[in-house]
């Protein structure tokens, strides 16, 4: 037993053990490589709000040139999103814990921003991803 | 020294994981939407409930919900002679009859709109909608004189109701049609029922006729799109974005067939008992009372684009939008500025411009 | 052979319990500072103490310890989001830790343990944020988290490593 050295200790089954999470690793990678590779193209890709599971505001990004907010109603309160050339954060919000703000920048890598007091999740997508989730976000239609 | 963990380890182990795994599974429930289709009132109904309810509660009050609307379309419906309806109308210029609250709820608001609309909406044009509904297997039309008699039997003033309990047609022959109207009360007594069961968050879309009860989850407004005028269902032209209000729309668009070589459509003009030819392609009602609505939005199609904005300065509430018959001078919509806020534009070969009526 | 350390039972161990509950509340507090790409998780560094606990005094304490900290922390910050990533995370981790260290104590050392049981809690995290948000795509992050994973299970190990042969001692025998 190496238990006074000071040392690391490491025993004949750790190999096999760290061997186990390595191949978990490596699928996690992939399962991730997967998801995020439907996103690539700037052109392509649409800014989608969603809450309660439903896509509240849907912006093209393409079509924004520059730096500019837009504020999502959200769990009785606002979330105030940046878009632009850099990618998409959350600037304000006015949840307790504001973790949504502390979340890292999405762009084109695809991704997800989420504030949970809110229930409320912006995320990228495609824009063929995006339309056969959700036309126009539209519930009921009269006619 | 090695020990097994003992028995008191174990059953520590055991229920924490128990209580942890009961906790998770009741956080993932929280609030569902349950969605359930079906046809009833001779139309295809879609309803959608918000609850926290358990699943089989929220199953249940559908069941409810849809025995209902079955139960609505064997009372007012004038086709079936069974209904009360029926039973109204045979009585006509016999005898006054007793009649059931709903029932009397019904034609009360439906008289009061004939009066407002001065009877570009009537309850009693079903001699019209009979003599119509006659031709429209054997592709000919009514003939001028079917339609005189007919039209000589239209007419709410004959419509008696007294003391909240009966109902009398005046004129033997008459014919009430609830057709535009129904539906309306439908969507009314469905939401009574919601709110018993204590569901304060729905949406129901009665073909095309929709309220939306609550907010979706009671935070959010419900987006209603309103149908562009001969494009695919479900194409929006706009949408509104509205809680605990009726979102109505009569067009000219819908059921529309070939007859005599001209485009008929199923809403008709009490007053020439034609099918209606006016300046609008459809009118949307938005009002809290979706019994009103379904009554206005027939309404307006008969009284067209300026005699429905004037009687909309009448009716503080409620909000229109009209999609106007104006091939020639592009497409236009209009819509009264109570809806400005609310109302997100989809269709961009349109141009809508806001009135402001009051 | 077997490594394991003698077990404290008795008043001791209540002790034991109380004071690996309190540590792993001020560290989880303490944790919870720490920006992840996804609020509410946790990178699991207070899973040191039932890591402690279980070495010490075996897999009943080590749950007592991990399910105190998850509801006293609960308690003080109100994230029920928080409350649930971390019992899924629990969910997963304890008994991996505890069927480890109890049946291959031998052939395993603690810090690779502690990477098994940390690699685990973030598995359920991020399931449990999967389920209640509906957004298959925070799976994405789990790479990250994976190799925040290996340090914090690894650092986690050889304190929790330390600390029970110090503890050992101060908490004398029966």
């Amino acid at each position: 037993m190496s238990t006074d050295t000071g040392l690391p200790s490491i025993k004949r089954g750790d190999l096999v053990l760290y061997s186990v999470l390595a191949v978990i690793f490596l699928a996690s990678c992939a399962a991730s490589w997967f998801l995020l590779s439907g996103a690539r193209d700037r052109s392509d890709l649409v800014l989608e709000a969603v809450l309660d599971g439903r896509v509240v505001e849907s912006v093209d990004i393409e079509s924004l040139k520059r730096e500019s907010t837009i504020a999502i109603k959200a769990g009785g309160g606002i979330n105030i999103l940046s878009v632009g050339p850099g990618g998409i954060k959350m600037i304000s919000a006015d949840c307790r814990g504001g973790d949504c703000l502390r979340m890292p920048m999405i762009g084109s890598r695809g991704g997800i921003i989420a504030c949970l007091p809110h229930r409320l999740i912006v995320r990228v997508r495609s824009r063929g991803q995006a339309n056969a989730a959700n036309v126009n976000a539209i519930d009921s239609m009269t006619y | 020294m090695t020990r097994r963990p003992r028995k008191f380890d174990m059953v520590v182990i055991l229920s924490v994981i128990g209580i942890a795994g009961i906790f998770l599974i009741n956080t993932m429930g929280g609030v569902r939407t349950v969605t359930r289709d079906g046809i009833t009132m001779n139309t295809v109904v879609t309803m959608t409930v918000v609850s926290s309810k358990p699943r089989r509660q929220i199953d249940a009050i559908l069941d409810e919900a849809f025995a209902l609307m079955d139960e609505l379309d064997g009372r007012f419906s004038m086709w079936n002679a069974g209904s009360s309806l029926s039973e109204i109308n045979r009585n006509a210029g016999i005898s006054p009859l007793k009649i059931d609250r709903d029932m009397y709820t019904v034609l009360e608001t439906a008289v009061r709109v004939a009066m407002i609309t001065d009877g570009a909406y009537d309850p009693t044009v079903g001699t019209v909608t009979r003599i119509w509904r006659d031709e429209a297997g054997s592709g000919r039309l009514p003939s001028s004189e079917d339609i005189a008699s007919a039209i000589s039997l239209v007419g709410y003033e004959g419509l008696r109701l007294t003391s909240g309990d009966s109902a009398y047609l005046e004129n033997a022959g008459a014919v009430i049609d609830l057709g535009g109207i129904a539906k309306g009360y439908a969507l009314w007594s469905l939401r009574r029922l919601l709110r018993e069961n204590g569901i304060g968050s729905a949406l129901i879309n009665m073909g095309g006729d929709v309220f939306a009860v609550g907010g979706s989850e009671g935070r959010r407004d419900w987006r209603i799109g309103v149908q562009s005028p001969f494009k695919d269902r479900g194409v929006p032209l706009c949408a509104v974005d509205v809680t605990d209000i009726s979102v109505v729309t009569a067009g000219v668009y819908e059921r529309r067939w070939d007859m005599g070589g001209m485009e008929w459509t199923h809403i008709y003009d009490p007053s020439t008992g034609l099918p209606v030819k006016g300046d609008l392609l459809s009118a949307t009602v938005i009002s809290s009372d979706p019994i009103e609505a379904d009554a206005l939005s027939t309404a307006f199609m008969v009284m067209g684009q300026a005699r429905s904005l004037d009687l909309l300065r009448l009716l503080p509430g409620v909000d229109a939008i009209f999609v106007l018959d104006s091939e020639d001078r592009g497409k236009e919509a209009l819509a009264t500025s109570g809806v400005r806020n609310s109302l997100k534009m989809m269709d961009s070969e349109y141009r809508l411009t806001f009135l402001d009526v009051y | 052979m077997d490594a394991r350390f003698e077990r404290v039972s008795g008043p001791r161990r209540l002790a034991l319990i109380s004071l690996c509950s309190a540590m792993a509340i001020v560290t989880g507090a303490a944790e919870s500072l720490f920006p992840l790409p996804f609020p509410g998780m946790r990178l699991g560094i207070a899973n040191v103490f039932n890591l402690l606990a279980l070495i010490l005094s075996g897999p009943g304490s080590s749950v007592s310890v991990a399910v105190l900290r998850l509801f006293l922390l609960f308690f003080l910050s109100g994230n029920m989001f928080s409350l649930t990533c971390g019992a899924a995370g629990l969910l997963l981790s304890l008994p991996v830790t505890i069927v480890l260290y109890e049946r291959h104590n031998t052939a395993l050392s603690i810090p690779a343990i502690s990477t098994a049981s940390a690699f685990a809690f973030n598995i359920g995290q991020v399931a449990a944020a999967i389920i209640l948000t509906g957004e298959p795509a925070i799976a994405s992050y789990l790479p990250l988290l994976l190799a925040a994973a290996v340090i914090t299970g690894l650092a986690v190990g050889r304190l929790a490593e330390t600390l029970a042969r110090r503890l050992r001692y101060l908490l004398g025998r029966d």
